[in-house]
């Protein structure tokens, strides 16, 4: 047992005396004693030689700090009309915003009946980073949107980091909507000191019927922070869900996403893009499970794969006994641009209803020779040629983007990533919105 | 779904084993159980050399370190290897010519629809017919030796070619590879063995037919081929077993090994017995088929059409290792009732510029779950490659699975790679088209299945396009015109 895997049973073992919550309280003590039994060393064949072993063996500190403020943290999107709640440090909620209509609290302090569904939908994960995570979470987003409710303005929920030490957080959050919500949700993870982070996040999603989520998720972190971001999400009848996953930098990261299609008609689009290089590391699972009839599902995901990184498609589409009419569709596409650079794609289907139309696809390769020539043909140097080939590749899935500020930063942050070094920005010909951006330092750290 | 698809449902639910019988021969039979002394009996039942020996022993050992794989979409009960009886055969031995084989045994394989005497005579087959474990007859010899044509039962490979069989034997599936390959290598009784020298290329098809006989014995054939330098053969491997309560487990290998610029076409119409409309009984069919481009321009076709078996576990694979080198894999897979089936391909592409196809189409009824499992490895040295796969599900009633789980590894920025598959059912709007012009929603059925699966049955040699299509209209009855 690693000193790592000590403290997270102390810090379960402490929490667990605290809680005042009893069914939370039974919860915690149950995945406690289902990661004594697991694997800590995280073998399992989802993560393919991830180098997760190089941030389990770190120390971290894991016990909870107090915190006094936020120091001055921004949001990268510019121009976001939105309302912002934070996280900090795993453990405290900041939320000055007043009369959103609805219950956003530190999900520690919640009731027992608002409570009820905690751990409900990611029940049966044999994951030992989703066991510590129910047994030792220190702080998470609490929201609860009742019941014919539309919420304006885009919600930020941004989990910060600001203690100088290394460290570890599992953050848990809960996400209940009632019948015929929408919400838009913006989750980011983010650090103001630049040291190693191991962030393990689970956040439970609960559609009512007629609703309607977007959820954007946005991973821009330095490459000493680890990621494992699970999303559950379970869907009543009619609701619509968009998940928006942007993966942009991060040392490692691993992102989890379940859909349960528990009603009739509910729909699940999901749309994920991927740039990696250096010796990054990332993971995509997305698991749609269809349970009734007449659901839709979608996924599209696209990956850019550049030096020695290595990307990871495992998605699985199962349909159940009942699911008729299903239509599915999963498809993910991959660009490698060096001869190190690994992709590995798994688009499984598991269908064992007989009235269903489900196709996946997935493709790897470079950019199209004849599209190059033919640019460069017209005067457009082959690195631009290039450019402008990439950025449409991923402009697919930006295309698919509601909100129009985080459409036009994640074009930029894509178009300033696929530039790669800032030297070459003087001679670009695409041009970013942001001319800050051209200043801006580099986010990698080497 | 209307009444005439229900009536169609029923049909394929309640179609008859055809090949059920079971023949009364003499038998030389193995006590049940495996241990080293089983397995030197079997040895000195065959008169082995001490080193074939020692091999068996070796992966006996390792066997028995190994864990039974439980990652494939299958469910059966433990399978109790003490209570197997790893080696039967038919007593009479040394066969001179056809008057010498058990008449008993000829009648089985006329009734299979494999009369040895008249393929000699009609065909230009020359067929190698394994029954129970033991090799029968090898027809067609003396045409196959002016070429230079070695294609004999494993046994007398061992006595006559010894150097050729142990460069080859087990260099493309280990000893180790898997759990069932390990046990084969430990418990093979015969098989066939098959060389093509260079430059040759083999003037007849080349035939292997399995049958299983005895009651509760396992079958444990291995089949190498090596076609050398330049050389051609098509290769084909079909399979009988008769109907019986109790499963009954079937683990063979297939090494193919080809040379530079050589090209082997491997074809198999699996129908072991599938267990009754209950899922009662059948084959265990657990086969570990790889076949290695050792050369350049050297090409690699597996062509299948599975219809029987109780459960399957099959990936015929190739490794791409040769410059330019091509790997192809066709496949019908259906099942009925109770079967289960995971199969699928493995492409390795290691040499420069290889080209891989995968076309699979599964076809599932009643109960049954059938599973495409693939994997395609791109290496770090394969540049320039390209592979394409697609694999199709179709789907008949409400009760069956349609599985697909592709794996890609890419490991390199100048090779292409791509994956597409669909799952359905026959739609309503292709039968309206049909029903609108005439055609009844029997015949439909048939017309569109028979389209679905052509693509693969047009890869078959012609002997066993008949036959698969005669199997594939047994299993899908009442559909197919």
């Amino acid at each position: 047992m690693n000193s790592l895997e000590k403290s997270l049973i102390n810090l379960a073992d402490d929490l667990i005396k605290a809680e005042k919550n009893s069914s939370v309280k039974q919860k915690r003590m149950e995945a406690l004693d289902c990661f004594a039994k697991q694997d800590f060393n995280y073998k399992s064949d989802n993560w393919l030689n991830a180098k997760i072993d190089v941030f389990l063996k770190r120390q971290y500190q894991t016990s909870i700090k107090e915190v006094s403020d936020i120091q001055a943290f921004s949001c990268e999107i510019d121009n976001i009309e939105s309302n912002a709640a934070y996280l900090v440090n795993g453990n405290k909620l900041i939320n000055n915003n007043k009369n959103l209509g609805l219950q956003l609290s530190n999900i520690v302090d919640v009731t027992e009946t608002e409570a009820s569904t905690f751990a409900a939908a990611a029940a049966s994960e044999d994951d030992c980073l989703y066991s510590i995570n129910t047994a030792a979470f220190t702080g998470g987003f609490f929201l609860n949107i009742p019941d014919n409710t539309v919420v304006e303005l885009p919600l930020q929920l941004i989990s910060v980091n600001n203690q100088q030490e290394d460290s570890f957080y599992n953050i848990r959050n809960l996400i209940k909507i009632g019948d015929n919500s929408q919400v838009k949700i913006i989750q980011c993870d983010d650090s103001v000191v630049d040291n190693y982070l191991f962030i393990n996040n689970i956040t439970e999603i609960f559609v009512g019927k007629n609703s309607h989520l977007d959820l954007y998720k946005m991973y821009n972190l330095s490459n000493s922070t680890a990621v494992v971001n699970s999303i559950f999400i379970e869907q009543k009848a009619n609701s619509v869900v968009n998940t928006y996953n942007f993966e942009l930098n991060a040392g490692l990261l691993r992102s989890k996403l379940v859909s349960k299609l528990i009603e009739q008609g509910a729909e699940s689009y999901s749309f994920g893009i991927y740039l990696v290089d250096k010796q990054q590391y990332m993971s995509n699972l997305v698991d749609v499970e269809h349970l009734a009839p007449n659901c839709k599902s979608e996924q599209i995901f696209k990956g850019i794969v550049d030096d020695l990184a290595r990307a990871v498609f495992n998605g699985k589409i199962v349909v159940h006994k009942d699911a008729q009419k299903t239509i599915a569709s999963q498809v993910n596409r991959n660009i490698l641009l060096s001869e190190k650079a690994k992709v590995n794609s798994k688009p499984y289907l598991e269908i064992y209803a007989d009235d269903v139309k489900c196709s996946h696809g997935t493709t790897v390769g470079q950019l199209n020779e004849e599209a190059l020539f033919y640019m460069q043909a017209r005067g457009i140097s082959v690195e631009n040629a290039r450019r402008l080939l990439l950025n449409a590749f991923i402009g697919e899935v930006i295309d698919k983007i509601h909100i129009e500020p985080i459409k036009v930063r994640m074009s930029d942050l894509v178009k300033k990533r696929l530039n790669g070094e800032l030297s070459k920005c003087n001679n670009c010909i695409i041009r970013c919105s942001d001319a800050q951006l051209n200043d801006a330092d580099d986010n990698c750290i080497e | 779904m209307d009444s005439s698809e229900d009536k169609l449902i029923n049909e394929l639910a309640n179609e008859e084993y055809k090949f059920g019988f079971v023949t009364d021969v003499e038998a030389d039979i193995a006590p049940k159980g495996l241990n080293e002394d089983i397995i030197r009996y079997i040895s000195a039942k065959k008169e082995e050399p001490s080193w074939l020996l020692e091999f068996r022993l070796k992966a006996y050992r390792k066997w028995l370190t190994m864990k039974e794989p439980h990652w494939g979409h299958l469910d059966y009960p433990a399978i109790d290897y003490q209570n197997i009886i790893y080696y039967a055969a038919p007593k009479k031995k040394n066969l001179a010519n056809l008057n010498d084989v058990d008449p008993e045994l000829i009648k089985t394989f006329n009734k299979l629809g494999i009369p040895l005497e008249e393929q000699k005579k009609l065909s230009g087959v020359a067929v190698d017919a394994v029954f129970d474990s033991v090799s029968v007859k090898t027809t067609f010899q003396n045409t196959l030796s002016k070429h230079g044509v070695i294609f004999c039962s494993f046994s007398e490979a061992v006595r006559n070619y010894p150097e050729l069989v142990k460069r080859y034997l087990s260099s493309v599936v280990p000893i180790g590879d898997n759990f069932f390959a390990a046990l084969n290598s430990a418990v093979f009784s015969d098989g066939s063995f098959c060389y093509i020298p260079k430059g040759v290329r083999c003037p007849i098809e080349l035939s292997t037919y399995f049958r299983i006989n005895a009651a509760n014995t396992g079958q444990f054939e291995r089949t190498l081929i090596v076609a050398d330098v330049g050389s051609y053969v098509s290769y084909m491997e079909g399979c009988t077993a008769p109907q019986r309560d109790e499963n009954q487990l079937h683990a063979a290998i297939v090494e193919i090994v080809v040379m530079k610029d050589a090209e082997v076409k491997y074809s198999t119409v699996q129908n072991w017995y599938p267990g009754d409309k209950d899922g009662k009984g059948g084959i265990y069919n657990f086969v570990t088929k790889r076949g290695i481009c050792k050369g350049n321009n050297a090409k690699l076709s597996w062509t299948q059409v599975e219809t029987g078996s109780a459960k399957t576990w099959k990936y015929p694979g190739c490794i791409l290792k040769g410059d330019n080198s091509v790997g192809e894999f066709y496949s019908v897979a259906v099942t009925n009732n109770y079967q289960q089936a995971d199969t699928g391909t493995k492409m390795i592409h290691i040499g420069k510029n290889t080209k891989s196809t995968i076309i699979s189409k599964g076809i599932s009824c009643g109960h049954s779950d059938n599973s495409y499992r693939g994997l395609v490895h791109i290496g770090k040295q394969a540049s320039d490659s390209r592979n394409y796969s697609q694999c199709d599900s179709l789907l008949f009633g409400d009760k069956c699975g349609a599985h697909t789980y592709p794996n890609v590894i890419a490991e390199n920025n100048s090779s292409i790679l791509e994956h597409e598959a669909t799952t359905s059912k026959i739609s309503e709007e292709q039968l309206f088209y049909c029903n609108q012009r005439g055609i009844s929603t029997e015949s439909a059925i048939g017309l569109i299945v028979n389209g679905y699966a052509k693509e693969v049955l047009s890869r078959l040699p012609m002997e066993f396009a008949v036959e698969a299509r005669k199997l594939l209209s047994l299993s899908l009855e009442g559909s197919i015109g």
